[in-house]
């Protein structure tokens, strides 16, 4: 027997829709520990990862009360998209910024690594350090598309949908990013 | 071959770095943080709804104040012109 068993997030989705506003709190909930660490590994920080979460919350609630969401994407997807894209600007921006702090000759803004937020909080944390130090120096688009691929595991497809560009444009993000890791790292060996 | 072991090396490294990450969560006071934010929100929607419901009402209030003017000055016009024309009358009779 076939069943309509509405998704609980599609559930909450189509009830926002409706006018039901408080819906929106079940959205946050089911989805917000996904997002963060997704926009925490894209961004090498949790507390920069939570105010682009934050941000896309607010633009996604914003266009699901207007009824500008046409719904041709799933809720998840539509925010990981949102995600995606903030943290490309965040990381120009942050790139802008430190470009400005040399020409100043201001000191470095990392804060260094928070702890006593429980072992595997601290060693991700530290993890996060790592990718950040490591593909600081890539371009915004190439870190994002790497990490994307390497570290959240989404396929090329979905990295195109996700930064809404062409699958062969991903490609070549990726072999640049890998180009300029590899060069980096024999230019370290040498 | 060089080439395939750096490949290697990032690929490994990534991998690593994502398994170590796995567990990373918003802080516990994040979903207050949202809330909060998403409560000014709908504040400000209410002002905007109530702000714009007050234009609505002025310029409904413009429209009406604008035609009643119209609708006295209109009277008395004709007002004017009645008296006027029996004002002639009189003069005609006098």
């Amino acid at each position: 027997m076939a069943q309509n068993v509405l998704d609980p997030l599609d559930d909450a989705t189509a009830r926002v829709l409706q006018g039901e506003e408080s819906a929106f709190d079940e959205i946050v909930e089911a989805t917000s520990a996904r997002l963060v660490r997704l926009a925490a590994r894209l961004m090498g920080s949790v507390e920069e990862g939570e105010d682009i979460v934050q941000e896309a919350y607010l633009r996604a609630y914003r266009s699901l009360v207007d009824g500008s969401f046409d719904g041709r994407a799933r809720l998840q997807t539509w925010l990981g998209r949102i995600v995606t894209n903030a943290a490309i600007d965040a990381l120009r921006s942050r790139r802008r910024r430190e470009e400005r702090d040399v020409a100043l000759g201001a000191g470095s803004s990392w804060e260094g690594v928070p702890s006593a937020d429980g072992a595997s909080l601290a060693e991700a944390r530290v993890a996060l350090a790592e990718l950040d130090g490591w593909l600081g120096e890539l371009p915004a688009e190439q870190r994002i598309a790497l990490t994307l691929k390497a570290v959240e595991g989404m396929s090329s497809g979905e990295i195109a949908e996700s930064m809404g560009m062409s699958e062969g444009a991903v490609e070549q993000l990726l072999v640049r990013a890998r180009t300029a890791l590899r060069k980096r790292r024999d230019s370290h060996g040498a | 071959m060089v080439h395939d072991r750096d490949e290697a090396f990032i690929d490994e490294r990534l991998a690593r770095i994502s398994k170590e990450t796995a567990s990373l969560r918003p802080r516990p006071d994040f979903r207050r943080r949202v809330q909060r934010a998403l409560d000014a929100e709908r504040e400000a929607d209410s002002r905007r709804i109530f702000v714009r419901a007050g234009r609505l009402v002025l310029a409904a209030a413009m429209v009406l104040a604008i035609g009643t003017l119209a609708f006295a000055a209109e009277r008395n016009r004709a007002a004017n012109e009645a008296t006027a024309i029996s004002y002639g009358v009189e003069e005609l009779e006098w």
